[in-house]
């Protein structure tokens, strides 16, 4: 008799506890009849929010999709947010949800009603590694009946084949591998060309870098390749021993050292609307993640993509932004 | 009763003690600049800080600046309950007091002004990935006293300890003689004892946390500290294994541990009764080979374990996955092996519970060894009408040493006599090491336990790199790091080891003992140091990471459930200022007891006093070292 109990009981046991699991996780979420879950999970390692089950066994190998959120028009959603690995913000401007801190553990809900139509970008809004800068996605709201868009989803070209890190030496493909290995790309565009809309900023799209040179007073092809050759010597062009035979160096140097301390100290977006919600894309602060130098080299790319037509400077880039 | 001598000698030993702590207090600290306010620039990255030790004088006002090159990180300041949130990217800070939320503000700087001396420690408060736990630096405030009283007294104790055996009247003196009774003092244990549910009872639970924690660790959360697998296995087990089970309960975890649970069920196709056929059950199952009939094999998996410890004790689904594997070798061994074989020779854990069982307070014994001399059945062995033969293949009757008594209690059910009984013991009873296996088993954990000490305890990141080879990629990193656990613990450590045992037989005039031996028995003094280092190294665990382990009790997936109300527990170290005033106390006493039983073995090998202390000596010293570098990673 004791022996059955026994037994009875060590198959109660091997059963029950996955079966309560089962059950309280089927109950502990809290939807209303007419609200659908939506659980979005944060990886840092690959760059994602994604809409996969992130758990022990597949988190180590698997290459999580960047999630594109579809809702019906007028739907009610709850989103849970989660991480699985370290802190993350989940921000949607245009719909105002957000910026919402996801640290792990501490799964957030935010309740929605899609009430309008569109497409809106949505990002991760505290930089959390390497691949922080991919990790952005979309929410697509089609009004019922409709075709759902489909927008092309944003993955991390950094977790694809990896870019060969050059020789300290050369100074421009250095700044070129540092532009697109620190994610720099993502908001400045493929050869700094920018154009990366940045949801109510006051100038809507991220500042573009391919007309560094002229904004710095380098104008004169054999001007820009004797500064180059500074940064290349690993000389700090601001304070060098001679001053090279640059035309305007004073002026150029001023201008160069405050490119270099917006790069260090980084820069807050301004709103467009004041009311409006803050700008998803700010310039990050790089003083404790770059060096002088590796900072230096980025400035060097950015020299180097000036074209060689030698025009006068216009008034346009004689303001403030570099 | 304490004579007049022996208050003398006793007050002279402590006198030299204390001696020694204040001597080490007095000593010049180091060149410090004097002008009050000291600024710091600290950057934070997985999963260390930048500088990782600050030192500073007492009183001085300490600025520091925060900042993070990857992830969001924190940065708790033991003494001074201020807490930071480091955004990367950003040139301030959040900075406040207690749980995050209310009375959080932006700031430039963390100022406080260091007014106690000592070592504290800046934490993370941010999970920021998989080694999270263990980020750590140090801020050192000088005159560093506990440091230095710690470090006083170990040369103190190792004098006085000397002074004593010198002086001591008995030879070889009494070493914990003393037994208590514990079915006879309290009767209630001895029907519980007595109960064939007992084991069963105990199982069960275990089994049910086990299956959780097999599930857990493959589908719940990857994030070590907010899986219950982890906190429970890594954080409050291995607490509590070390700090109280051990030491007290002997091998009372192997009573309840479910590992061989199938297989043994599986042999004795029972749960709870016997089977009339007992004694005769074990035929067609095979003896363990002699070859591997020690605990070498158990010292190797041991060893393997700990190369890729920062990987097992951070990542869910290693955790999950060997406790799994473990489950089912000892399930396919019971099938061919009989009874425990799996636990005596093979279990990983096995191994160090056997050797510091020695120096546990409980012992299953023989209350009257006339009774079983003239004992034929030998049912304890055996088996018999009331319980199975001994299945760690031990004669209960004839016990002399914890080391492979695994507290299942058979015996005591079985004996037809009532003979067997559970003695109260004094700490470290046991005293005789046996093999070299055992031997190497102890200074395996003792080197084991100084590596764990800088990799986990420790600041410095380069080693964590290392150690987390599988996030991190660095394999050549990850070689050294095994190299050095393994060339350490069983080169360099058995190597020094050797030396001392050696040196100690010519300062005695070596006559009689030959070097193994002394090499095998000196290792016991290992033991109770050993043990209190470990103890020492786990407090840490649970003082810091308490909170995650009643997170985890109440979310045990990391799914966002709250069973008992406590998933959102802050995050706050306990009582982080007493950490060293336990941790320098149990390394001294384990020092104290060393040298205690050490000159009992001493003075069992060697013909007269003068030989024996002389042979003890080197060992002895090199003892004392060990102790010293614990407190000085511990509180320097």
């Amino acid at each position: 008799m004791k022996e059955k109990i026994a037994v009875i009981c060590v198959l109660f046991v091997l059963s029950v506890v996955p079966g309560l699991l089962f059950v309280n996780q089927k109950m502990a979420w809290p939807s209303r009849a007419n609200e659908r879950v939506i659980n979005i999970t944060g990886v840092g390692a690959r760059g994602a929010w994604t809409l996969e089950t992130v758990n022990g066994l597949n988190y180590w190998w698997k290459s999580f999709e960047p999630a594109t959120i579809h809702m019906q028009l007028d739907e009610k959603v709850v989103l849970r947010l989660l991480s699985a690995d370290v802190f993350h913000q989940f921000y949607v401007p245009a719909l105002g949800i957000g910026p919402v801190d996801v640290e792990p553990g501490y799964i957030k809900k935010i309740r929605y009603t899609a009430e309008k139509a569109g497409v809106f970008q949505y990002y991760c809004t505290s930089m959390c590694g390497g691949c922080h800068f991919y990790m952005q996605g979309w929410i697509v709201v089609t009004p019922a009946g409709e075709k759902p868009a489909t927008p092309r989803p944003i993955s991390c070209s950094l977790c694809l084949p990896a870019f060969d890190r050059p020789s300290e030496a050369g100074a421009v493909a250095l700044g070129e591998y540092l532009y697109q290995n620190m994610g720099c790309i993502t908001c400045h565009g493929i050869a700094g060309r920018g154009g990366i809309e940045n949801f109510n900023y006051i100038k809507t799209t991220v500042p573009a870098h391919d007309r560094t040179a002229e904004k710095i007073f380098l104008t004169d092809v054999e001007d820009r390749r004797t500064f180059l050759d500074l940064i290349r010597q690993g000389i700090d062009p601001i304070d060098p021993d001679e001053p090279p035979d640059i035309d305007r160096y004073r002026l150029v140097t001023a201008r160069f050292k405050a490119a270099v301390e917006l790069i260090e100290k980084g820069k807050q977006a301004a709103r467009l609307d004041m009311t409006g919600p803050d700008p998803p894309l700010h310039m990050p602060a790089w003083q404790d993640k770059l060096s002088a130098r590796q900072i230096h080299a980025i400035m060097g790319y950015f020299i180097s993509l000036a074209t060689d037509r030698d025009h006068e400077v216009g008034a346009d880039i004689l303001g403030n932004d570099i | 009763m304490p004579t007049a001598r022996n208050i003398t000698r006793w007050t002279a030993a402590l006198l030299t003690v204390l001696a020694g702590a204040a001597g080490f207090c007095l000593l010049p600290g180091p060149d410090l600049p004097d002008d009050g306010v000291r600024r710091f620039d600290i950057k934070a990255e997985q999963y260390a800080y930048h500088p990782s030790r600050i030192v500073v004088r007492r009183g001085d006002e300490v600025r520091l600046r925060l900042a993070s090159s990857d992830v969001v990180h924190g940065l708790y300041m033991e003494g001074q309950d201020l807490n930071a949130f480091i955004y990367p990217g950003r040139l301030l800070f959040n900075l406040g007091r207690g749980a995050a939320g209310a009375g959080y503000a932006p700031a430039e700087e963390m100022v406080f002004q260091a007014d106690r001396c000592g070592k504290y420690r800046y934490r993370c408060s941010v999970t920021c990935g998989t080694l999270h736990p263990f980020m750590q630096g140090e801020l050192i405030v000088e005159p560093n006293y506990p440091f230095r009283a710690g470090i006083g007294s170990a040369a103190g104790i190792l004098l006085a300890g000397f002074l004593l055996m010198a002086t001591g009247k008995r030879i070889p003196p009494a070493a914990g003689k003393r037994r208590l009774d514990l079915l006879r003092a309290a009767p209630p244990i001895g029907w519980l004892a007595r109960r064939r549910w007992l084991q069963f009872a105990l199982v069960l639970p275990g089994l049910a946390l086990f299956v959780l924690f097999i599930i857990a660790g493959f589908w719940g959360s990857p994030i070590g500290n907010r899986n219950i697998v982890i906190t429970f296995v890594w954080i409050l087990w291995w607490f509590l294994l070390i700090t109280v089970l051990l030491p007290f309960g002997s091998r009372i975890w192997c009573m309840a541990c479910p590992f061989p649970f199938f297989g043994e069920w599986f042999q004795r196709r029972r749960l709870i009764g016997v089977r009339p056929d007992a004694r005769r059950m074990w035929r067609g199952y095979k003896k363990w080979p002699g070859r591997f009939s020690n605990i070498w094999v158990q010292n190797i998996l041991f060893l393997g374990l700990c190369t890729i410890s920062a990987i097992l004790v951070t990542r869910p689904v290693t955790t999950a996955a060997v406790l799994l594997g473990l489950v089912l070798t000892a399930t396919v061994l019971s099938a061919v092996f009989r009874q425990r074989s799996f636990c005596n020779y093979l279990c990983p854990v096995s191994g160090f519970l056997s050797l510091y069982a020695m120096a546990a307070m409980v012992e299953v014994r023989a209350k009257d060894a006339a009774v079983c001399r003239v004992c034929r059945s030998k049912s304890c062995a055996a088996g018999g009408p009331s319980g199975w033969g001994c299945p760690w293949g031990c004669h209960p009757g004839r016990l002399e040493r914890n080391n492979y008594c695994g507290m299942c209690l058979e015996c005591i059910k079985t004996c037809p006599n009532g003979n067997m009984t559970i003695n109260l013991r004094p700490f470290c009873a046991d005293t005789r090491i046996k093999g070299t296996d055992e031997a190497f088993k102890a200074l395996i954990m003792v080197s084991v336990a100084l590596v764990y000490s800088v990799t986990l305890l420790g600041t410095w990141g380069t080693v964590k790199s290392w150690a987390n080879v599988s996030e991190v990629g660095d394999w050549q990193g990850f070689l050294i790091y095994a190299g050095i656990i393994w060339i350490a613990s069983l080169g360099i450590f058995p190597g020094i080891w050797f030396s001392a045992c050696a040196a100690g037989r010519r300062l005695a005039g070596s006559h009689g003992v030959d070097v193994k031996t002394l090499f095998r028995r000196y290792a016991f003094l290992l033991v109770p140091l050993g043990l209190t280092a470990w103890a020492a190294f786990s407090f840490p665990l649970i003082m810091v990471n308490w909170s995650y382990i009643l997170a985890t009790a109440s979310d045990p997936l990391g799914w966002g459930w709250n069973l008992f109300g406590t998933a959102n527990t802050a995050w706050k170290p306990l009582y982080p200022g007493l950490m060293v005033y336990i941790q320098i106390p149990l390394l001294l006493l384990g020092l104290a007891f060393s040298l205690k039983r050490g000159y009992a073995i001493a003075a069992s090998l060697w013909e007269g006093r003068k030989a024996a202390v002389l042979s003890l000596a080197p060992a002895a010293i090199v003892c004392t070292a060990v102790v010293m570098a614990f407190i000085k990673l511990f509180a320097g």
